[in-house]
């Protein structure tokens, strides 16, 4: 059949070593206000990674992570609320459900399960968003190869 | 006395390894795994990928000429830095992939009036469609008759035959051992055809066994297949079609099983709808054409909110319709060839004979 | 021996036809190794009905879009494992649980006649004749001879409920009962995930060249009752492109697959109607295998249940934060 894949895009896509693409989605109220501090107080991270700002990490629908995964991003990075902080009080705790099955679920389609993660990060904790970028970037170039 | 002209089967495989290099060479090919029929180049042949000229294939023709999804150009949006106020739209078409003529080889007679039906659609009056015309146009069509007759086929109720030929190039009968040509078209193509592979195509003259032979495959092929189902006379059933449109209840007893699905759209060898959209990333974007189906609720969803067809029976009624109503009306002809392929593939078992059947008796 | 169930079957839809409006059930059909589902109104309809190995389809399908049609109450004829779609569904709060009545036959199993298929070869089935242990299918030119235990479903040999169904509302014992030698739940996820990313990665791919979009998994489905508000198929917000190809295919499972996430009872009728033969079912298998494990919660087993992605606890047991620190 291959008048079917004319033009088709695949799941992850490998792309070089040095220009790997990772999407991340955060959370309005703790991980993107960590990622801010983290820039004002100029800690350096790794520049792979586009930022997609959510009002929740429970907003975070499956289709999220696993569309950025068709359109050929080589990591997907999710970070919220630590559980029992979050802002609508229980948002992240049926976001880790879904997350942990999701995880779980990629290398049954042939997608390494490390290609995604997902952390908590409070607003306060700019060195743990730095720790948590710097390795994720390093693992998904390591698989990249 | 008349000369017979014909292919030994032995040498069929020679055959088409000769032509495929001058020729692209389409085949029903059975993939071994799942065990689905398609039509495919016959480069993919190997030990998983086997020819099979028995049985119908999965999907019809209409998949080669009109593929469920094709780029109609691609556009991009360009601005100059010296002139920021204008915007310029670049268009670029895709290029004419059909350098080489195509042959298609092993298809069933029924495929052979599906295809005579898209030209109807496609390739008629003022009404000509670049994109299918690039893939139609040079396209020689080999098919061979129908030797066994399924139980889903009903061709000779709407007027086709197991050995009608139609608009295909050659037309071949296989009668066990050599493969008889029996339609022959006048055309140069076809003759030269004919010359350049005059080493398979052997000639004879005709005998008593051999005619014989012929005549009780013909016999038998349109015997079993008139038993599949009564003989629909397409003036009239216009008439019924029309005095039944407004039975509701009707129509609702006979379509409940239908889910909506579009299995015996896709397969359809006459089915056309198709759906035009645009997709855009950034500054550039691309319009292309899918298959569209009219079973489904978005196929008539309007942009209020409202919907003509909300209901199952309402859009299986268009279905019914357009195949046994309206096309008669324009081309006199029924929109349908009796090949079976919605009966096959149907989940729940909706049999349009059975449908229109009971429409008829109603 | 089925002619006994038959008629007991018959008795009960008599008994009860007065007080439902409609009844859904199986018949004979035409084509070879498939019945036809059917809707039963009247009495003198009853003969129709039949129910023996090749009642495969899961009528639960109908009862979503059925109940808003009608304003009586609906009978459904199920197997025991059909019965979990239903309890799904009114769990969900989908379906009053008022308006069904269930009438469940004890099964003792079902034909999976994708088997049969491959069993001769893929060649087409044009006749074929059912007794309590054989099948007899006749091919264009061959006839075939095959022993039932080797041709049912793969639910069957895991089924612990074919005679003890969760829920029901009339039971019709089945003389006959399932006797099958058990397989471990899951072990063919387990094998084929043993293969290795890459191979996966290409098998998908292969399978899904195939897919044209035809949405029969998703209109087949007893819990789908989404499929006039498909997100795959709105224009805005553009999700999904209406693109046929592969990888859309892929996609569009892979939205499916999340939708049914703890919901999915494992009736494979998506498997069972992909006209491309596509292996859905073990897609659904893996997602429901990560919820056993993660949440133990088995999909459709008892009523009034929330479903384990619609809820939460403050400590999770078994799933554990990742560090990256």
């Amino acid at each position: 059949m291959n008048f079917i894949n004319e033009g088709s895009k695949s799941l992850n896509v490998k792309n070089k070593k040095e220009d790997v693409k990772i999407v991340a989605f955060l959370c309005n109220w703790c991980s993107y206000a960590g990622a801010d501090a983290a820039g004002t107080s100029r800690l350096r991270q790794p520049e792979d990674i586009r930022i997609i700002r959510v009002p929740c990490s429970g907003r975070i629908n499956p289709l999220f992570i696993l569309k950025a995964f068709n359109l050929g991003a080589d990591g997907v990075l999710v970070s919220g609320c630590h559980p029992n902080d979050c802002h609508y009080s229980e948002g992240n705790f049926y976001a880790r459900r879904r997350l942990e099955v999701i995880k779980e679920f990629l290398p049954f389609i042939g997608i390494d399960k490390r290609r995604f993660s997902y952390q908590w990060v409070s607003a306060s904790e700019a060195q743990k968003w730095q720790k948590v970028v710097i390795n994720f970037v390093k693992i998904i170039k390591e698989i990249n190869g | 006395m008349e000369k017979l002209i014909y292919i030994k089967k032995e040498s069929l495989k020679n055959f088409l390894e000769k032509i495929s290099k001058d020729y692209d060479v389409y085949l029903p090919i059975q993939n071994k795994k799942n065990g689905i029929i398609n039509f495919d180049s016959i480069n993919i042949l190997n030990e998983n990928y086997i020819m099979n000229l028995k049985e119908k294939t999965r999907q019809s023709l209409k998949f080669l000429f009109f593929p469920p999804y094709e780029s109609l150009f691609e556009f991009e949006y360009k601005k100059d830095i010296k002139n920021p106020e204008v915007t310029e739209i670049a268009l670029s078409k895709p290029g004419n992939s059909n350098l080489r003529e195509k042959v298609i080889f092993g298809i069933k007679p029924c495929d052979v009036r599906g295809i005579d039906y898209l030209d109807l659609v496609f390739n008629s009056g003022n009404n000509k469609d670049p994109y299918y015309l690039n893939k139609r146009e040079n396209t020689i069509i080999i098919s061979i008759g129908c030797s066994i007759v399924y139980p889903d086929c009903f061709c000779t109720s709407i007027g086709g035959s197991p050995f009608n030929f139609g608009n295909a190039n050659i037309g071949l009968l296989d009668i066990g051992s050599d493969l008889i040509v029996t339609k022959l078209d006048e055309s140069e193509k076809i003759k030269k055809f004919i010359a350049d592979y005059k080493d398979f195509f052997e000639k004879k003259d005709m005998d008593d066994e051999t005619e014989n032979k012929i005549n009780e495959i013909v016999l038998q092929s349109n015997k079993t297949c008139s038993t599949n189902w009564k003989k629909i006379n397409p003036e009239n059933i216009t008439a019924k079609m029309e005095s039944t449109f407004k039975e509701d209840a009707l129509w609702q007893e006979i379509t409940k099983k239908c889910i909506s699905c579009a299995a015996c759209t896709y397969v359809c060898p006459t089915c056309v709808c198709f759906n035009i959209a645009d997709e855009q990333k950034d500054k550039k974007g691309e319009r292309y054409r899918c298959w569209d189906f009219c079973t489904n609720y978005y196929y008539t969803l309007e942009a209020s909110g409202h919907n003509p067809r909300e209901k199952i029976y309402q859009r299986y009624r268009n279905k019914i319709n357009c195949k046994y109503n309206y096309f008669i009306k324009r081309n006199k002809n029924l929109y349908c060839v009796g090949c079976g392929r919605c009966i096959d593939v149907c989940p729940v078992g909706m049999d349009i004979r059975e449908i229109v059947s009971s429409i008829i008796s109603f | 021996m089925v002619n006994i169930l038959e008629n007991k079957l018959k008795e009960k839809i008599s008994s009860l036809i007065e007080e439902l409006e409609i009844i859904i059930g199986y018949s004979e059909s035409k084509a070879p190794l498939k019945i036809n589902p059917v809707f039963i109104k009247t009495k003198e309809e009853i003969d129709r009905l039949i129910f023996n190995n090749l009642c495969v389809n899961n009528l639960a399908t109908y009862s979503y879009y059925l109940s808003a049609d009608t304003k009586g109450k609906i009978g459904i004829i199920l197997k025991p494992c059909d019965v979990k779609s239903i309890i799904q569904l009114i769990s969900e709060e989908l379906l009053i649980k008022n308006k069904i009545k269930t009438i469940v036959i004890g099964c003792n199993g079902i034909i999976d006649y994708k088997k049969i298929n491959k069993a001769v070869n893929y060649q087409k089935i044009i006749s074929a004749k059912l007794d309590e242990n054989n099948i007899t299918v006749n091919t264009i030119d061959k006839s075939f001879n095959f022993k039932l235990k080797d041709f049912f479903a793969q639910k069957c040999y895991v089924c612990n409920i074919y005679d003890n169904p969760p829920y029901y509302d009339e039971f019709i014992e089945n003389d006959l009962k399932l006797n099958l030698e058990k397989k471990k739940e899951y072990e063919d996820i387990e094998e084929f995930e043993k293969s290795g990313l890459e191979k996966i990665y290409k098998f998908w791919e292969e399978e899904f060249n195939n897919c044209i979009r035809c949405y029969a998994c998703r209109n087949i489905c007893p819990l789908e009752v989404c499929r006039d508000k498909c997100i795959a198929q709105l224009d805005e917000p553009h999700w999904q492109s209406h693109k046929i190809n592969s990888s859309e295919g892929k996609f569009f499972q892979l939205i499916r697959i999340f939708h049914l996430a703890g919901r999915c009872t494992e009736c494979g009728e998506c498997e069972r109607v992909c006209p491309a033969n596509i292996e859905l079912l073990k897609l659904m298998k893996k997602v429901n295998q990560i919820i056993l494990k993660l949440f133990d919660y088995r999909p459709g087993l008892i009523l009034d249940m929330k479903p384990p992605l619609l809820t939460f606890k403050n400590v999770e047991q078994n799933i554990k934060d990742e560090e990256l620190i």
